[in-house]
């Protein structure tokens, strides 16, 4: 490679230097040229002015001189000039110059006559020769001096020399001068020739180095040009818009898409320009946006719209990247711009259809939707006015046309539809689209044409509307004001309004429809609501009757025959109530109608008064019927206790029902517990009869019975697991059974409940701390029920021991005593073999060494034995609430002075009662069964009478109907609390009624009934109801009703009442609160300092229960004031109701004070 | 010196003229001789050689109407020169340029500075470049 440079450059050297040489022998050829002619002609002249004329006296003529300047120095100069103009360059030219010019010396030498100076012509011509540069031509020119001189001074040496008698050897003399001169002229040549050479050289490298530059620079452009040419080919053919700008982001190319979705050529969009295509509204911030990327150099992506000079706006996608050089350097951008005009659009007209239909689902009206419809269509297409004519038998209503003029819209509502009627009318006659470019000149348009005219209405293009079956429901119109036909888009825009047009009046057609349907079906429904609830009623009051009316019979003296006739009527009667009652449950949960309560309630009572309806049936088999609740099941609950109850009642029913001999038990675990609800486990095992396996499944069933013949045998509609397995999946449950025939059945319930907040009153009278270490002796035979009782009160901490039978309890008492640690208590059950309850009660109270210890029958409802000296009587199974408050009752009094309690079965104190009923029947029944339990009764037929019974005297309670004419209960007991709130005073009032719809107990609770109860009247609910209110203990829903004493310090009456007028009783009370108040107070008070509103909230709710139970009204209301500021949260007003706290109890103490002094008093006495 | 008032070649014959009276100060009388032909004008003498001729110190010029003085001495070339002594005696008769129009040193020059510092010897005669005076005769 280097060779052949070098070579290259050698040659190229070669040439220049053959050509520089050439150039000089020709330039200085034209220069003697030159000089040569101006030599001859200033030769003529100096011959004409120094001697013009030769004179013969007077006579002259041109001087010899002249003549021989112009002809001796023609021939001399123009051979060679002629030569030179000829033959530049020639080495005879050069040659014949240097002669030429030598012989002009001569010439001028001898001219002069020989002058010395003109000899320095030679020197002259000589120096001037060497601009040949060519040593060669010194060698002719320096002979021919030589010769010249040396003849000349041989022969004529005047004419050289200026002498007639020169030395001989002058002319070499001169010859030696002008090699001298040569010498140094040659050599001048010489040095000149290589430097000639050298620049040659220099040419040559500089030539071919530049020529390889060249070539480079040929090879890289051609490459960029042909990358070029590629870019171009490319972009050229490229779907998407492409861009390159340079380093300071101007435009500098664009290819034919992106001139074509801007609208705008690429001479238009160089520089800036292309910023003019984006659309104004876009401008500014793509242009910053821009900005911002040239200026960071950075990738950037957006989307903006652009508008063509026509006004055609499209949305484009453009991504830029910076053009990096090898440097790193930002030399340019380059990106493209996709039109995404059509995406844009169907998202828009996606949204716009979601908008639609979202409209048509609000349940906007058609003209509303139908306006959005053409609002949403007519913002797709710039220009375009819409409307919708709807099809009403073979006419065309107005729809929606917000855009078109009033007037227009009014003149073409109701047009009827025909071949050629318009746009609209033939679409809807044609079943088809039409077009009308032109409404001016087309054919179909005649009778709204001059209309149409005058509002600028050109183009109408009609697209029906159908229905999903096919039929025409109107038109879809599109109005322009030029005449045009429709584009590919623009007939998608029509036919996809037309589709939501179609769903929109189809979906409102059956929106009314379906509207009447529900009118009619809701108008049905209502009537057989108010049909089921009459029924209920009409039933149900006679049923009452028979019921009530039997259980009167019953209780008189009867034969056997009677009784068992009665009691054959009142099984009956019960088994009509409860299949009543299953239809009705059954048929409201087929209808989606039963709707779950949620209200606080206790757990334990709620369970307890189930089980005790039961107690009865199970006592009459002689079944052992026990529950167990687990000490750490919470139990204040959120729920539905009636439907738990329903649940329980079922399984336990069913149980009892299915078992003839053995146990059945309740059990309540806990699966799950955490803050704030709990998982429950209940389970009801018995002993009976079983269930096959294959038969477990289908006992959840509606209508199943495991045999027809059970069912003839135990009754029963079937409806009870069907429904009470309905219940539990409404509450969030399951139900299950694990049995085996023969062998018994167990029944799983799991619950999910939210809890409640705890009862701080009943906190207080289940507090089983004072019981600590007190020992009871557990008198059953059933090893479940002794074993529940003996666990429950060991939990409480007693220390409890079971036996089977009366001899082994009288040994254990008497063992007990001569260990000297007597038994505080024994429970006995009132059933048993060899010696039943009452008669170990008599055996007990007949040894004297043990007396006096309390015994408490364990019994079934009406077992109570009148002739024994036992100390309680509980119903079993034993809540453990009664349970606890009796032996409470019990341990803190000396065993020789108790006497029953009220929290036995019943205080037996007799109750002065209004009761307000119209049928007379349930009249009788209610006022006997009330006289029964030694209750006065005052009976009226309706609420007036009741509210003026009410003033003439003061009731204990009043049980009310809530269906009575003139006045009824609800309305009544309104008026009642309304006089109450003026003048003081709470008469409790208990609700009757045979309405058994969800809500009937809500609206009674609602106007200041206190409780309520279902007719036919359960007289073991009756009497429990009554005694609850009475008594004032918590409502189902678990907080005590505070006294509405209405800011009285103390009602004192209803303090004795509360004390069931027990001076004891009542002085413990007082006492009580004296040292609990103390405790509450402080702890109300730590709490307000800490500004601690949940520690804040117990106590005060606490010390509210207190209160309420002892009829403290006013205090009452400031701590539950307290309680509820606590439960909002916001501690700012506390400190001023515990203030309000604070001054009701300074004003109660004294009012304490007085009521227990005479007590304190009579005992001290 | 007879001088054709014309002759192109008579100013170097002035030159050297001019030169001799320079180096040989007050030894040379010195009279020349301006030959108008006959039938010229007046002043057909009047020329730069007059006027040269006029400039060189010591010299006499006389205008020859006619060519009678020229032919009295017998010349016939412009720029002849005659050198007589004291005595009238001819020293020297030529010309005293070496060439035509040629100043510089010359043989006439020599012999007349030769006559006059050797005190007379043989007379010597030069050629003499110029035109002729009256025509007749041609110059050499």
């Amino acid at each position: 490679m280097s060779n052949e440079l070098d070579e290259l450059i050698a040659r190229r050297s070669a040439e220049l230097f053959r050509a520089h040489r050439q150039r000089i022998y020709e330039r200085t050829d034209r220069l003697f040229a030159g000089l040569m002619l101006f030599q001859w002609l200033a030769a003529i002249a100096a011959a004409y002015w120094v001697s013009p004329l030769t004179w013969m006296g007077a006579a002259s003529r041109t001087h010899i001189h002249v003549w021989a300047a112009i002809f001796l120095g023609g021939a001399t100069t123009l051979v060679p000039v002629g030569l030179a103009i000829g033959w530049p360059g020639r080495v005879f030219t050069r040659h014949a110059v240097a002669a030429g010019q030598m012989i002009m010396s001569a010439l001028l030498i001898h001219l002069s006559g020989g002058r010395i100076e003109t000899h320095f012509h030679v020197f002259g011509s000589l120096a001037f020769l060497a601009f040949y540069r060519d040593w060669k031509v010194f060698v002719p020119a320096t002979l021919l001096v030589a010769t010249d001189h040396f003849l000349r001074g041989v022969y004529w040496p005047q004419s050289v020399y200026g002498l007639l008698t020169p030395s001989p050897w002058r002319w070499l003399e001169h010859a030696a001068w002008v090699a001298f001169e040569d010498t140094f002229l040659i050599n001048a040549c010489l040095q000149s020739v290589r430097e000639m050479w050298d620049i040659a050289c220099h040419r040559a490298e500089l030539e071919v180095a530049r020529q390889k530059t060249e070539e480079t620079v040929l090879e890289r452009t051609a490459e960029l040009k042909a990358s070029e040419a590629r870019f171009r080919t490319l972009s050229a053919a490229s779907p998407v818009g492409m861009f390159r700008t340079d380093a300071d982001g101007r435009s500098v190319y664009i290819n034919a898409r992106w001139a074509e979705i801007a609208g705008i050529d690429e001479a238009e969009a160089v520089g800036d320009g292309w910023q003019r295509a984006v659309d104004p509204a876009d401008r500014a911030a793509v242009v910053a946006r821009w900005t911002a990327a040239v200026h960071e150099k950075r990738e950037d992506e957006q989307e903006f719209r652009m508008r063509t000079p026509r006004g055609d706006v499209r949305w484009v996608h453009a991504r830029s990247k910076p053009i990096l050089s090898e440097d790193g350097r930002v030399t340019g951008h380059v990106g493209t711009i996709e039109d995404i005009t059509a995406r844009r659009r169907a998202e828009a007209l996606k949204a716009g259809q979601k908008h639609v239909l979202e409209v048509l689902a609000t349940g906007a009206s058609l003209p509303d939707v139908l306006a959005v419809l053409v609002r949403t269509i007519e913002e797709q297409a710039p220009g375009m006015q819409c409307s919708v004519l709807c099809l009403e038998g073979e006419r065309l209503r107005h729809g929606a046309a917000p855009s078109l003029p009033e007037d227009y819209n009014r003149a073409v509502d109701g047009i009827t539809i025909g071949p050629a009627a318009g746009s609209c009318g033939t679409a809807a006659h044609r079943r088809e689209r039409v077009i009308v470019e032109d409404i001016q000149r087309d054919p179909l348009w005649t009778a709204f044409r001059d209309l149409a005219g005058r509002h600028g209405l050109r183009a109408c293009w009609s697209e029906p509307i159908f229905s999903a079956r096919g039929h025409v429901l109107g038109t879809f119109a599109s109005y322009y004001r030029e005449a045009r036909g429709p584009s590919d888009d623009e007939i998608a825009l029509i036919e996809t309004a037309a589709q939501l047009g179609g769903i929109a009046i189809e979906r409102k057609r059956a929106e009314a429809e379906a509207a009447e349907a529900r009118d009619q079906a809701l108008e049905a429904a209502r009537l057989k609501s108010q049909f089921l609830a009459n029924m209920s009623h009409e039933i149900r009051t006679p049923m009452n009757a028979i019921i009530g009316m039997t259980d009167i019979a019953l209780d008189t003296k009867l034969d056997s025959e009677q009784r068992e006739c009665l009691e054959t009527v009142k099984l009956s009667a019960g088994s009509l109530l409860s299949l009543l009652n299953d239809i009705l449950d059954f048929s409201k949960v087929e209808a989606g109608r039963l709707d779950l309560e949620r209200v606080a309630f206790s757990l334990r009572d709620s369970l307890g008064a189930t089980l005790r309806t039961h107690a009865l049936q199970a006592h009459q088999k002689r079944l052992e019927l026990a529950c167990d609740v687990a000490g750490n099941v919470p139990d204040a609950l959120l729920g539905d206790p009636g439907r738990l109850r329903q649940v329980v009642a079922n399984l336990v029913g069913n149980a009892i029902k299915f078992t003839d001999e053995g146990e059945v038990v309740v059990r309540v675990g806990v699966e799950q517990l955490a803050a704030d609800d709990v998982a429950l486990h209940v389970t009801v095992s018995d002993t009976g009869i079983g269930i096959a396996r294959e038969k477990q499944e289908m006992i959840f069933g509606a209508f199943v019975q495991v045999d027809g013949s059970m069912t003839r045998r135990h009754g029963g509609t079937g409806l009870g697991l069907a429904i009470a397995s309905q219940l539990v999946e409404l509450m969030g449950g399951r139900i299950w059974v694990e049995s085996e025939p023969g062998r018994g059945s167990t029944f799983h319930v799991t619950l999910r409940l939210d809890r409640a907040p705890e009862d701080g009153a009943r906190g207080e009278r289940i507090d089983a701390a004072a019981l600590r270490g007190r020992r009871v002796l557990v008198v059953d035979d059933s090893a479940t029920s002794r074993r529940i009782l003996v666990e429950m009160l060991t939990a409480w901490g007693l220390r409890a021991d079971g036996v089977a039978a009366g001899a082994e309890a009288l040994a254990a008492l008497g063992g007990a005593h001569d260990g000297q640690v007597a038994y505080d208590l024994a429970l006995v059950d009132v059933e048993m073999p060899d010696m039943d309850g009452p008669a170990l009660v008599r055996r007990v109270r007949a040894e004297p060494l043990f007396a006096a210890i309390p015994v408490v029958l364990l019994g079934a409802p009406g077992q109570r034995a009148t002739d024994v000296e036992a100390t309680g009587y509980l119903t079993k199974p034993v809540v453990a609430s009664h349970l606890l408050e009796t032996i409470q009752a019990i341990c803190e009094k000396r065993p020789q002075d108790i006497r029953p309690r009220a929290v036995v079965a019943w205080t037996g104190r007799p109750l002065h009662v209004l009761l307000a009923e119209d049928n007379a029947v349930n009249r009788k029944v209610a006022v006997r069964l009330l006289q029964k339990r030694g209750h006065t009764v005052v009976a009226v037929e309706d609420g007036r009478q009741a509210l003026r019974a009410l003033d003439r005297e003061r009731f204990d309670v009043v049980v009310m109907d809530v269906q009575m004419p003139e006045l009824d209960g609800l309305e009544a007991t309104e008026a009642l609390r309304a006089r109450e709130r003026i003048q003081g005073g709470h008469v409790p009032v208990v609700a009757l009624t045979a309405h058994a719809m969800k809500g009937d107990r809500e609206r009674c609770l609602d106007v200041g009934m206190d409780a309520y109860v279902s007719k036919p009247v359960d007289a073991e609910e009756l009497f429990t109801t009554l005694e609850r209110v009475v008594t004032g203990e918590p409502q189902a829903q678990g907080s005590a009703p505070i006294p509405r004493t209405d800011g009285a310090v103390l009602d004192r009456v209803a303090l004795l009442e509360r004390a069931d007028h027990d001076p004891e009783l009542l002085l413990d009370l007082v006492e009580t609160f004296r040292v609990e108040s103390e405790r509450l107070l402080a702890d109300i008070r730590d709490a307000l300092a800490r500004r601690d509103a949940d520690a804040l909230t117990r106590p005060a709710h606490a010390l509210k229960g207190a209160l309420a139970t002892l009829a403290a009204g006013a205090a009452a209301e400031a701590a539950r004031r307290l309680e509820a500021i606590a439960r909002l949260g916001d501690m700012q007003p506390a400190d001023d109701a515990y203030a309000t706290l604070e001054r009701e109890l300074r004003r109660l103490e004294p009012e304490l004070a007085a009521v227990a002094e005479p007590e304190r008093s009579a005992n001290a006495g | 010196m007879m001088i054709h008032p014309h002759c192109p070649c008579s100013r170097a014959s002035l030159e050297e003229l001019d030169r001799l009276m320079a180096h040989l100060p007050g030894v040379l009388v010195a009279h020349v001789v301006f030959v108008k032909p006959p039938g010229v004008p007046d002043d057909w003498d009047q020329t730069d050689l007059w006027r040269r001729a006029a400039a060189i110190p010591g010299i006499s010029l006389s205008s020859d109407d006619g060519g009678a003085e020229g032919l009295r001495f017998g010349a016939v070339t412009s720029g002849q020169t005659a050198v007589y002594d004291g005595d009238g005696r001819l020293l020297f008769q030529g010309g005293i340029t070496s060439s035509r129009g040629h100043e510089g040193d010359n043989a006439g020059r020599a012999a007349i500075v030769a006559v006059l510092s050797s005190g007379g010897a043989a007379p010597a005669s030069t050629p003499v470049f110029g035109c002729s005076l009256l025509g007749n005769r041609e110059g050499a």
